[in-house]
This record gives C-alpha cells, structure tokens and sequence, in this order.
C-alpha cells in the first residue's frame, strides 16, 4: 500500500456507473487482475464490467477494500484445503457483519463473486447461505428460499425413506 | 458504500428487467401494480445466462437454469393477471417498471405506518427467493460442499433442483475421499471361486474385457462351460452354497447345451449325489445367505440375462456371445438394482451398478457404522464342532481376514491346535486350502501379507508359506520355545515366544536380523508397523522397539495390572488386552488414551531409555477432565516420546539406515538397566482425576464363578499365554483381579462409565475374563475375551459401543473385522461371522 503513487483504476458498470478504485484494491478480483496484466498500455478507457450493477459493485469494492493487503489464496492453498476445514462454516465477525443483506443482494454479491474471480468472497457468500440452510427442515428451507415444493407426495415419501435408509438398522 | 440494500436491489432488478422485457411492456395498455416479486424470475435468468455466456458461447449455461423459473409467466402477463383484480381504480397508464415502481411508491407513501408494516409483512415472502437453485451449479455445489450429509439429506427434499444439486456425485465423491472411502468396482467373485483349484484350467487369454477386474475369473467361467458338471461333482469344493451361483451357471448351461436336463438350482446341486457334500453344504448354506443376499441376483438373472440366453440360439457359444453374456453377468452380480432391503434408496439406481455411486458408497458406510454402533448383526458359523467334514477338529487359535489384491477376492485364514492352516472361501462356506505339514504342534499364530502366510506354532517352529505357488517358503527354528505371536510388514517378519524374545527377520528373504530380548516373561503378542515393533508380555509391561536397529526405544512397565495378553499397533495408537480384564489404548506421541479401568494400575511408569529424557520431572497436577476413563494428560504429559520415535512413527523411508543408526542408536546406549531411567508417575485415581490417591485393588476379586470351561481349559492352555512366568488359565482364576471394583463405585458416582451408551453399569463394562485378541480399526477397536464375548469400542473414547454374545461357547482366542463384518474363533472350535452388512449391497464397498 506504501507503493509509490497508487495506480488508479476505472472501471464501469452495466449501469454505467462508474468507480475509480486503487490498483491493489481491484485486483483482489482475478479477472480484473488478468485483464489489467494483459493490457500493456496505459489506458484511460474505463474498464467494463457487463455482469455487475452498480449497487453490487459498490459492496463487492467495500469488501476488496477492507481486505486489501491480505495475501491471495493460490491454487496450491485450495487444493490443500481440507475437508474439515471447508466443511466449518466460520465467518469473521467484519465479513459477517459485511454479508448481512438481503438474499437478493446476497445473490448478486455470489454471482459478482463468482463472476469476478474473488475467491475469498464468493467464499464468504457460500458460507452464508449454508449457514441459512442449516439446522432447518425441508419445509423450513422452503419457506426461507420461497421454494414450492414440486415433488409429488410419492416422490417426497420415496426420498424419505431413502434418506433414512442409512439410520435404519 | 453502504448504499440501501433495498434501494440497490430495486435498481439491480428493475434495470434488467426493464430491458428485458421493454417491448413486451409495450403493448400494455392496462394501468397497475407491481413488485419486485414479480421481475424476479426473468431477472435471475437473464443475469445467469449473460454471466455464462461469457465464457461458454455454447449457452450451456441455459441448461443450468431451474427449470422452475422458466416457468414463471411473463412480466406482461403478471401484470396484467394482478391488475384484473384492481379493475375499476383510477390508475393512470404505465409502460415500463419504472413507472410501476414509481406509482407504487407513492401509492404506499400515502398509506399509514401500521399499513405500511401490514404491506412490508405480506411482502417480505416476495422478497425471497431460491437463492441456491438460481445461481450456476457450481456455486450451488459449493454452498453445499460446506453441508454435513445430514443437511444434504435434507437438502433433498427441498425441491426437484434442490434434490439434483445435493445428489451431485462430485459432492459425495470428496466427502468419501475425505473419510477414506473408495469405490471398488464390485466384482463377481463368486465366479471365481474355483481360482483356488482349478488354476492351470488352460484357456486363450484374449477373454477379459477391460477394467479392472482380472480375468482369472473369466477363464474359470470358460473351462466351467466346457468341463460341466462331471468336473463339479470331481473337484466337489468349489461351486456350492450359493443359490445364485447356481442359478445363473444353471442358466448358462441351460442355453450352452440343451440336453443339459437339471437347469432347477437344486437338483444341479442335489444331482451331484454325494450324501457327505451335501450334509456338509447345509451346515453352510447359513453363511452364504448371510454373505451374499442371493435372491435378487437370481431375479436379475431371470429378468435381465435368461432373455439374452434365449435369443442367443443353442449350442456351444462362441467366444463372442460368451464375451458378451459373461459381461452382462457379471454387471448383474451383487447389484445395486435389485436391492433385497425393500426401503433401500431406489434412486439411487439411476446409475448402473458398475459406475461409482459415491452417494450410495457414503450412505452404506454410515449405515455399516450405524449397525456396529447398534449390534445389528447377523451370526453365522463357518464352522462348529463337528459339523465341518473338512474343517479344523480342534481348538481354533488364530485367524485372519485377506484379501488377494490381484482378484480382490477374500478369504479367512485359521489356524488350529489340529497343527493345520486352513482358508476360507467366505461366500461359500468352503475350505478352499489347507496347509498341512509345517507345523507338529498347535498353529497358535498366523499373518498373512503380500501373498505370503506366515504362521507360528508351539513347536516352536515359524513357518512361511507362498500362497501362490502353494509350498513352503522357509520354516524357521530359532526361537527355544513355544512361538506365540507372528507378525508381517512389507519388509519385516517378527515373532515372539514364550522363550521371551521376540526376533525379526528381512521378508520375504527371511534373513535373521535381531533378538529383541527385554521382556522378564513370555512375549505373548507383537505388532509391528513399519520401523516400529511392540511387544507384550506376561510381565506386564509394553516394549516398543525400533524395527531397523532392533534397540530398545521404550518400556512402559506396569502398563495393565496383569500379564499382557494381546496387542494391536495402528500408528499413533496403541491398544492392548490384558489378563486384567482390562482393555488400553494410548496415543505414542502424546501417551494420551483410555483404559477400560477406571482406576488405574499403580500409574504409569516408563522406563526411559533416553538419556535427555532422564531429568526428574516436575510432578504431574491432577487433571479435573470429566472424561474419567481417558487417561489424565497432566499424569503423561511429563514423559512425551522422543522426537526420534515421532520419526520412527512417521516411518518414511528417509528413517532407515545411518540417520536411524548414529542418531537414535547413541541415545539408546547404555540406558536399559539404569534405575535411574525409572521415571514413577505416582498413583492417580484416573477415574475422578483427583488427588486422592487410590491404592490398586488387590482384593477385590470377583471370584471364579465366570470361568466357564476351567476344567477342560488344561489342555488348552499349555499351548497359549503366560503371565508372569505362569500359565495363563484355570490358574489364574484363584488369583486376585483388578476388575469390579466395586469399592470404589462410591468415589465415582458420575464416572462416564456409568452413563455410557449401553447403559451398563459399570463393572459389566468391561470383559469379565482375559482379553486375549484385540483389533483396531479406523473408528472402532474390538476385543476378544475368556469371557466368551466381544465388544466393540469407540476408538476416540473408549465408549463401549457393542457386545457380541452368543457366538462362543467357549473362550475366545482370536478376532478380526473389516467394514462389514466381525470374524472370531475359539476353544469351542466355532468360527463365527458377525455380518453387519446383512440385506444391504456392499460389493462395491473396500473392505479394509
């Protein structure tokens, strides 16, 4: 961050909103990171970015800025990842607090995400949303997604029964 | 950057669905209302299409898209519908989303608070939506990838969506993969029974197909077809038992050569006419039943292979019709379409039983660890007294699971007092092998590995077979008494005896290498793992040895309260039986474990061979754990394992040679007989953990009234254990025992013992005899008593979690288990199964 004179970087929505964001903040996404590395020449032309709103763009640059400076996950740390811990769902307290919206925006921030190349983030939003269906019954879920239900009684029964196949003895 | 998460979400929406459905839009002449619920499903489509299309020109990403938000109606039509019910009001014309929000908005800031609130409650729902359904499957897969199978389980009941999601393969593949579950291509191996006597049946070789399987089994099938039935009745072992075996040779004979009259499964069994054969097969018939579930194979093979056969024509087969038939028989063996539990998961079936179902694998394991939690068993004998024409006619000492890693077919080796080695075909019921002539005295210990048997007898004699080549390797003539324990590991053979040695020996070349000579008394057991060797002994203590230099690297002295009896080493854990009754396992690393004796011993005290180590230590605090039978970690933590052991648990190959030797070696020198290596932990009640300190309980017998066979066990004995120079047996029962230590109960009114799962009280919950065969698996250890019982533990906590009765009804010398199945044998010459796999399809799941 003491890097001298902070490169600036514009980009714009598909709402034609547009940010100008420091360098090392918006390469926290890796396709912006990718597409900065590829263009050799200074350009003053906004980079374009189709699939993000402005709204959602303005939380994903809140969450980029916070964690700028934090060293990015390689390859290698995903693929060592271990089973118990992908399978916690712990969130830090600031990301928690970040992560609490509505399930729309929740969506899109997942989506940008994804979309965006932010690991971490798109981390962040998974665990949110198994940390809403946790703990819940189908019909709990149901009512939480504003999911209709479209097994047939036969279906649902058949399901059941093979989801307690394993506890039978 | 706080921007209204309301405001954000109206933008986001209304600008996408603005475009996309402007000129829909147009036409519309009706005024209205609308909300965000309405926009939301073409929103969603539009945005994950567009999202994917990016990268995937194809539109594959359309396929991603739940099939229920394509069938929400167009925004025109919802408009239109919600504004037939306002017919009649004084809307002014709106065109675009825009306008309808805008109208909304005034129309809802002209309300009052309370209705306002109303509005927001009935609103709220709209807002939702299924968030895991509407993004790519990929980041629906990963929301699921942090979810228990419990929660997947659940998950699929949400939605038809939600049900494709959380049965995806790639989900329960690295959730196997995580607990070390693998999928073994389920194999016809009752096909390849007649592998063991039949192996120059000559054959062309081209006749395999191509997975994994071998072909052994194939050319078996062929030389079945040409030799028929005369060649059966002759080699009289191989194809009996089964009824689907017979059912589905029956029918290929059938279609091979229609003169072949008895196609009914009896009468080709019953026609071979032997009375002996088929007294013998009915004692069997139990164990292949309880093995294979024949019953929906024989439907299969009716419904799915007989209407091949017919329209195959008659007559000799040519090798490609057999090619052909031979494969779809053998995909049709145990499988999973025809599953005998009538409330087995059926959808699971949507893929053929020979692609992995990694659901199906998951399920199946949790539901085997169900049933060894539960002692959902089914019990059968491969053998009782008598009852086998070509069993064993004596006591049975030992015995072992194994399975040939070139077929993946398994056996079950035992061994006898009859002084004979004898495997098992487990699917048949059938002696397959009987290795005769190594040994003159009782097979009192056996190992099989790498395709060798090595075996230990009290005539003092090891003994090491080839199975293959089915002859004897060596017979080895070292040790000067009765050998009592034999163990294999890729490098190494280890033996130990009543002379109070044990030695190891380079394998397969059987070089001797070293006399491990420490013990005071009979080295009742060994295990080995690699570069480490342990030892148990009737003198009580536990010895772990390093394997490549043969020194000493630790005793834990006292380590039960009796002779030692058996032994079992699965890195870091150790677990030992003992003439105390009691079972231990403790960690190597961390000496942290459990006991199934509350209070235990007169502590714990590690002779140190290492010189850094040999530093008085500061006393250990009393640990307040409410685990009482875990072992205090304060009373342990003094005297943590060196560094060099660690290594030599790691057991990588780097260890070996000079490292091993100038590193560890020095260390160990000159240390073996120092008292000054002594290091006394004081006594420590372990159940309470207090600082009360509990003297061992020395009269506290229970008296002999649970030793059931004291009489005859004389005979027996002399083979068998000994615990401090003595003869573990009808002696033993006059002495004094550390169980029940009825006493004490007062002191532990909440010890964790009286509220195991079982329910027992406590006194009941450990063996009421010498534990004399302890195994060790990945979540449970098991244990073989006098008692004539075997429980089953947790392996994290010592929880008793099962008790097997009813087998025996004499003393238990020996047990095994895989993930399906417990196998055991004793003095009353019985070798029981104990299926845990009973009803359920478990061929494609690896057994070890």
């Amino acid at each position: 961050m003491a890097a001298p004179a902070t490169q600036q970087i514009k980009i714009r929505c598909n709402d034609e909103k547009e940010f100008t964001v420091d360098r090392d903040v918006l390469e926290r996404s890796v396709l912006i990171k990718n597409m900065l590395e590829d263009v050799t020449e200074q350009q003053d032309a906004p980079i374009p970015l189709p699939n993000v709103s402005g709204p959602v763009m303005a939380k994903v640059l809140e969450y980029c800025t916070h964690h700028r400076g934090e060293p990015l996950p390689s390859a290698d740390t995903e693929q060592s990842q271990d089973e118990t811990r992908k399978r916690t769902t712990d969130i830090s307290e600031w990301d928690q607090k970040f992560i609490t919206v509505d399930q729309e925006m929740l969506f899109e921030i997942i989506l940008a995400a994804n979309y965006l190349d932010i690991k971490s983030l798109l981390d962040v939003g998974c665990k949110t949303v198994a940390n809403m269906i946790k703990g819940k019954t189908p019909e709990e879920i149901r009512k939480l997604f504003n999911i209709v239900n479209d097994f047939t009684p036969e279906e649902e029964a058949q399901i059941k029964k093979e989801n307690e196949w394993a506890e039978d003895r | 950057m706080d921007a209204g998460t309301n405001g954000t979400m109206m933008t986001t929406a209304t600008t996408m669905a603005t475009e996309n459905n402007h000129s829909q839009l147009g036409s519309l002449h009706d005024e209205g209302f609308t909300d965000e619920g309405f926009s939301r499903g073409p929103v969603h489509n539009s945005m994950i299409y567009e999202v994917e299309s990016e990268d995937d020109a194809s539109g594959s990403g359309r396929d991603t898209i739940p099939t229920g938000l394509e069938e929400p109606m167009p925004f025109d039509t919802r408009l239109r519908l919600s504004l037939d019910g306002m017919k009649g009001l004084p809307l002014p014309n709106i065109s675009s989303v825009q306008e309808c929000e805008e109208l909304a908005y005034k129309l809802l800031a002209s309300l009052p608070k309370s209705r306002l609130a109303t509005l927001q409650r009935r609103l709220a729902p709209l807002l939702k939506f299924d968030v895991v359904g509407s993004l790519p499957s990929e980041v629906s897969l990963q929301i699921f990838s942090h979810l228990s199978f419990q929660t997947l389980l659940v998950c699929s009941l949400v939605s038809r969506r939600w049900k494709s999601l959380a049965d995806d393969q790639t989900l329960w593949k690295e959730m196997c993969t995580h607990r070390g579950w693998h999928w073994k291509q389920p194999s016809t191996s009752w096909l390849r029974q007649g592998l063991y006597q039949e192996p120059n049946a000559d054959d062309d070789e081209g006749m395999g197909d191509s997975d994994s399987d071998g072909d052994e089994h194939l050319r078996y099938d062929r030389s079945q077809l040409e030799d028929q039935d005369p060649f059966l009745e002759d080699s009289g072992i191989v194809h009996d038992g089964l009824q689907a075996v017979k059912a589905e040779l029956t029918l290929m004979h059938a279609e091979l050569d229609s003169g072949f009259a008895s196609t009914s499964g009896s009468a080709w069994v019953g026609g071979s006419g032997k009375a002996n054969v088929n007294a013998d097969r009915k004692s069997v018939i139990p164990v292949g039943t309880a093995l294979r579930n024949p019953r929906p194979v024989i439907s299969e093979v009716q419904e799915r292979v007989y209407p091949n056969f017919l329209s195959n024509g008659k007559g000799k087969a040519t090798d490609d019709s057999f090619r052909l038939r031979n494969h779809r028989i053998r995909h049709s063996a145990p499988s999973v379409l025809e599953r005998p539990d009538p409330s087995s998961p059926s959808s699971f079936t949507s893929l053929p039983p020979h692609k992995p179902n990694y659901k199906l694998l998951y399920l199946t394991h949790i539901k085997l660890h169900n049933r060894f939690f539960n002692s959902s068993y089914r019990l059968s004998w491969l053998q009782t007294r008598g009852t086998s024409i070509n069993g064993h006619n004596n006591v049975i000492y030992c015995l072992q699971l194994y399975t040939y890693p070139s077929t993946g077919v398994q056996t079950l080796f035992t061994g006898s007092r009859d002084t004979t080695i004898r495997e098992w075909n487990l699917e048949s019921g059938r002696v397959v092998r009987v290795i005769n002539g190594v040994h003159t005295g009782s097979v009192l210990s056996l190992c099989v590995h790498n395709g060798y048997l090595a075996s230990a007898g009290s005539d003092r004699r090891v003994g090491v077979w080839d199975l293959e080549k089915d002859e004897v390797v060596k017979v080895l003539e070292d040790h000067v008494d009765s050998v009592l324990g034999i163990r294999l590991s890729d490098d190494r053979l280890v033996s130990c005896s009543k002379d109070r040695t044990a030695r190891t020996y380079s394998f397969p070349e059987l070089e001797p290498q070293f006399v491990l000579g420490a013990h005071r008394s009979a080295v009742n057991a060994v295990a080995i793992h690699r570069d480490l060797i342990v030892s148990a002994s009737g003198d009580r203590s536990i010895r772990l040895w390093d394997a490549n230099t043969g020194k000493l690297v630790r005793t834990f002295e006292n380590h039960h309260g009796r002779g030692i009896a058996s032994i079992e080493l699965a890195p870091p854990h150790i677990l030992s039986g003992s003439s105390d009754k009691h079972l231990r396992l403790f960690d190597v690393t961390t000496l942290q474990g459990w006991s199934t004796s509350p209070d235990h011993y007169e502590g714990i005290h590690v002779f140190n061979h290492l010189h850094h180590l040999r530093q008085p230590q500061p006393q250990p605090q009393p640990s307040n754990s409410g685990i009482a039978n875990t072992m205090s970690s304060t009373n342990m933590r003094n005297t943590p394992i060196s560094p060099d052991a660690l290594a030599l648990l790691a057991g990588t190959a780097a260890m070996g040679g000079s490292a091993t030797k100038t590193g560890f070696g020095n260390k160990l020198q000159g240390s073996l007989t120092s008292p000054a290596g002594l290091i006394t932990t004081p006594l420590i009640c372990q159940g309470c953990g207090g600082t009360n300190l509990v003297p061992a309980v020395q009269n506290n017998t229970l008296g002999t009234s649970r030793r059931p066979r004291e009489q005859r066990g004389g005979s027996v004995n002399g083979d068998v254990l000994e615990d401090e120079g003595q003869i573990v047996g009808p002696s033993t029962a006059a002495r004094s025992s550390l169980s029940v230590p009825t006493s004490t109960d007062p002191v532990h009114p909440s010890s964790p013992s009286l509220s195991m799962g079982t329910g027992l009280p406590y006194g009941l919950v450990t063996h009421g005899d010498l534990v004399r065969s302890v195994a060790l698996g990945e979540e449970f250890a098991i244990s073989g008593s006098y008692d004539m019982s075997i429980k089953v533990w947790e392996r994290k906590t010592g929880r008793l979690v099962g008790e097997l009765m009813g087998g025996h009804t004499g003393r238990i010398f020996c047990v095994a288990f895989d993930r399906t199945k417990i196998v055991s044998c004793g003095e009353d010459q019985r070798i029981c199964i104990w299926d845990f796999s009973h009803g359920i399809d478990t061929s494609f799941v690896q057994l070890s």
